[in-house]
């Protein structure tokens, strides 16, 4: 057997950011031969991050502060050189997949590493030919980057290091923004750079898709290396192990199918009934049509469907931000106009940051209740339920992605809002997190709100919903209600059995 | 994979809306004002369609209709307050479209290596280029948070009117913060893709000045001469 390179190396490596009094990664021993696949996990703040900015030259360049020990990247240390010098050996792919790219348009994005680098007019042209036909992207060049979904974008990225001709993949969270198909994608393409022999480093909290992609898995916990897994172990790693350890689940079907049975609330009980709703855009063929069903306190609705079957607009209609084409939507038995449904509804968009005005989490939760006499109050009380009371003087914005859900959670529970409408509540959130999100979304409907949830997290989903609302290929959106929900409808609709 | 570059070169582009406000700003006769604006919405007739065209001339007829307005019926105050602010509008009008044009049209890639054929600074080029990335991408910014202040009643209405500073403020405060991780994020990835002030970059399309280019530029030349005669004859 050919003798491996080593292409990335950390010999007693430890760092703290400026102005950070703690460790980013404390004491790491780690060697990465060439052609292997790494996948670093562990709970959030753990240390994955830090260790993918010292492999693309990000640490100590870009990021500042104190090394120690050893790093080195295709044989340069990383204390005496700077982000560029590694460009040309290194891909960077990172977690947001709105902010990575520097152009606006596929056509102009692929190229640009390869500009940076450069590369001659036509060694770039060529080369841009081949990863078009190898990684199968002639449906997106004539794209601009806004019209891509999340998957395509990651593909993109990925894509223009491939043009770059770069050897060494390193992936921060590249799942967190994308839905089912979006992760498959993504998890082919890993694989077909797998088989070209390159090395390949993904730091992630989603691990089911890597699972039969990883020759080793570093788990770290407090910014140093807890456990080392070999593909073997990782096959045979059981789920009761990994929930111990903080991480996800690495066999979705090892999931156990439980019914989720909330109980009645003594709060009044409200419902949301939708008859023969139509949408869509201006130009454009139906989104969805003839959609009716209804829902009353305690239901946890999950909506699922594919990308770009409108299971967002369906909600925004039934929030009111958007104005359906036909139908009507009554709540609590009468007709409830745009207005009257926007103020009865809290909606927790998938990126929290949006939601976030003032310069505190307790002065965010008295936006718009000053006038209340009791606000103050209610919303101390409102903050020790959701566990952020020691939270109440910080800035939202330096609140973990978990604590965010939950502020916008209690944000809802300030102007007691019965219809809660989450998009892709747990992208990016560890095991942790994840559990804290479903956990208050199911007292939520024990508090008689009716919730509906958009999510492509099935590990987040199985024991969450007690009905569905499947939005079809065909413009068609079916009904399970509560009585016919098993949650073994769900695994069937996320075809666990291909993945 | 067709590699082509487009046409008129990026730097034509920037060269007419510089020319486009010396000749606005510089013009004091109405109508080569308005003859300028009419050269500039034929352009974008060509680029965009006629549709286009129509809605720009329309804004500006609306523009010109509301001075003519406030100058004839002589409200107290806003009859001295609004027509100046809106004659600046209707100078800097048709440099907005041209910016828009060179923001729609001009790849990028080949916009950064047309600056650099030229010399001009990376050190301000490559800002100049986030600027130019970043604006479609505060569009989108705002109005995702003008949703969420909808759906808190926080945003900007009638009934919020009397508390202007503040709802402003709701807009901004998340508007900075996402514009800091975005620039953050947005920086380390340019730094991973080799991006340099040192180094020097190629271009995947073949970005030279063409015939099409000089008579571009031909007529460019002929429509300003036209325009100056026009403002001298009109005075």
């Amino acid at each position: 057997m050919e003798k491996s390179k080593e292409k990335i190396s950390f010999d007693g490596f430890s760092f703290t950011y400026k102005e950070s009094d703690n460790f980013g990664v404390h004491d790491i021993n780690l060697t990465i031969q060439e052609g292997e696949f790494i996948v670093l996990t562990g709970p959030s703040g753990c240390g994955k991050t830090t260790l993918t900015r010292c492999m693309n030259g990000l640490i100590p360049d870009f990021f500042e502060g104190k090394l120690s020990g050893n790093c080195q990247i295709c044989g340069m240390d990383i204390s005496e050189h700077e982000t560029g010098d590694y460009s040309a050996y290194v891909g960077s792919v990172f977690q947001d997949p709105r902010s990575q790219f520097f152009t606006l348009h596929v056509k102009t994005e692929l190229p640009f590493p390869s500009e940076n680098l450069g590369i001659p007019m036509e060694q770039i042209q060529k080369r841009l030919d081949g990863t078009v036909k190898e990684l199968h992207i002639e449906s997106l060049l004539q794209k601009s980057i806004f019209q891509l979904s999340s998957g395509e974008k990651q593909k993109v990225a990925v894509a223009s290091v491939y043009t770059a001709g770069v050897n060494i993949y390193v992936l921060d969270e590249p799942s967190a923004n994308l839905d089912w198909g979006g992760t498959e994608q993504l998890r082919q393409l890993l694989k077909k750079l797998k088989e070209q022999g390159c090395t390949i480093v993904v730091s992630e909290h989603k691990l089911y898709y890597l699972r039969n992609l990883a020759d080793r898995m570093i788990i770290l916990q407090n910014g140093k290396i807890q456990k080392e897994l070999d593909s073997s172990e990782i096959i045979h790693c059981s789920n009761d192990w990994l929930v111990s350890n903080g991480l996800r689940h690495l066999d979705l079907k090892q999931i156990a199918h439980t019914s989720v049975v909330i109980p009645k609330s003594d709060h009044t009980p409200v419902s949301i009934r939708a008859e023969n709703l139509y949408f869509k855009y201006p130009r454009e063929s139906f989104l969805w049509k003839d959609v009716s069903f209804s829902a009353e306190s305690g239901d946890i609705i999950g909506i699922v469907g594919e990308n770009g079957t409108g299971k967002s607009t369906l909600i925004r209609v039934l929030m009111g931000l958007e104005k359906p084409n036909g139908g009507k939507i009554n709540l609590c038995g009468k007709y409830a106009s745009r207005q009257q449904r926007r103020k009865k509804s809290f909606y927790v968009m998938q990126d929290v940051d949006y939601q976030f005005f003032a310069g505190s989490v307790l002065e965010e939760m008295l936006s718009g209740h000053e006038k209340e006499w009791n606000a103050l109050e209610k919303a101390k009380e409102i903050l020790k339920n959701f566990n952020l009371e020691d939270y109440q003087n910080v800035h939202p914005s330096t609140l973990s992605g978990g604590q965010k859900q939950r502020l916008s959670i209690a944000l809802s529970c300030m102007g007691d809002m019965p219809f809660l409408y989450f998009d892709e509540p747990t992208s990016g959130l560890d095991a942790e997190n994840m559990q804290l999100v479903r956990e208050t979304i199911k007292r939520q409907a024990e508090n008689g709100c009716v919730v509906f949830v958009i999510t492509h997290d099935y590990e987040f989903a199985a024991t969450l919903f007690t009905s569905l609302l499947i939005v079809q290929d065909d413009h068609f959106v079916k009904r399970i209600a509560p009585e016919q929900y098993q949650s073994s409808i769900l695994s069937k609709l996320f075809e666990l059995e291909e993945s | 994979m067709v590699f082509k570059a487009v046409k008129p070169d990026s730097r034509i582009l920037i060269l007419q809306i510089i020319v486009a406000s010396i000749l606005g700003f510089s013009f004091h006769s109405e109508f080569a004002v308005i003859s300028l604006f009419l050269v500039i919405d034929f352009l974008l007739f060509y680029w965009y369609g006629v549709k286009v065209f129509i809605k720009r001339l329309l804004s500006y007829a609306v523009m010109y209709g509301i001075i003519w307005g406030f100058t004839t019926t002589n409200i107290p105050i806003l009859s001295v307050i609004f027509p100046p602010f809106l004659m600046m509008m209707i100078k800097v009008y048709p440099i907005y479209l041209l910016l828009k044009l060179l923001v729609d049209k001009a790849p990028m890639d080949e916009l950064l290596y047309s600056l650099d054929r030229i010399h001009f600074p990376k050190s301000l080029s490559i800002p100049l280029m986030i600027v130019y990335r970043y604006v479609p991408t505060i569009i989108r910014e705002l109005h995702y948070i003008n949703e969420n202040l909808k759906m808190r009643g926080l945003n900007l209405s009638l009934s919020n009117i009397r508390h202007l500073i503040k709802t402003l403020e709701n807009y901004l405060v998340p508007l900075l913060f996402r514009s800091e991780r975005i620039s953050e994020e947005l920086s380390a990835a340019s730094l991973c893709k080799g991006l340099s002030i040192e180094r020097k970059r190629t271009c995947c399309t073949n970005v030279r000045f063409t015939k099409e280019d000089y008579l571009y530029l031909l007529g460019m030349a002929i429509v300003i001469v036209l325009l100056f005669v026009l403002n001298y004859l009109t005075l």
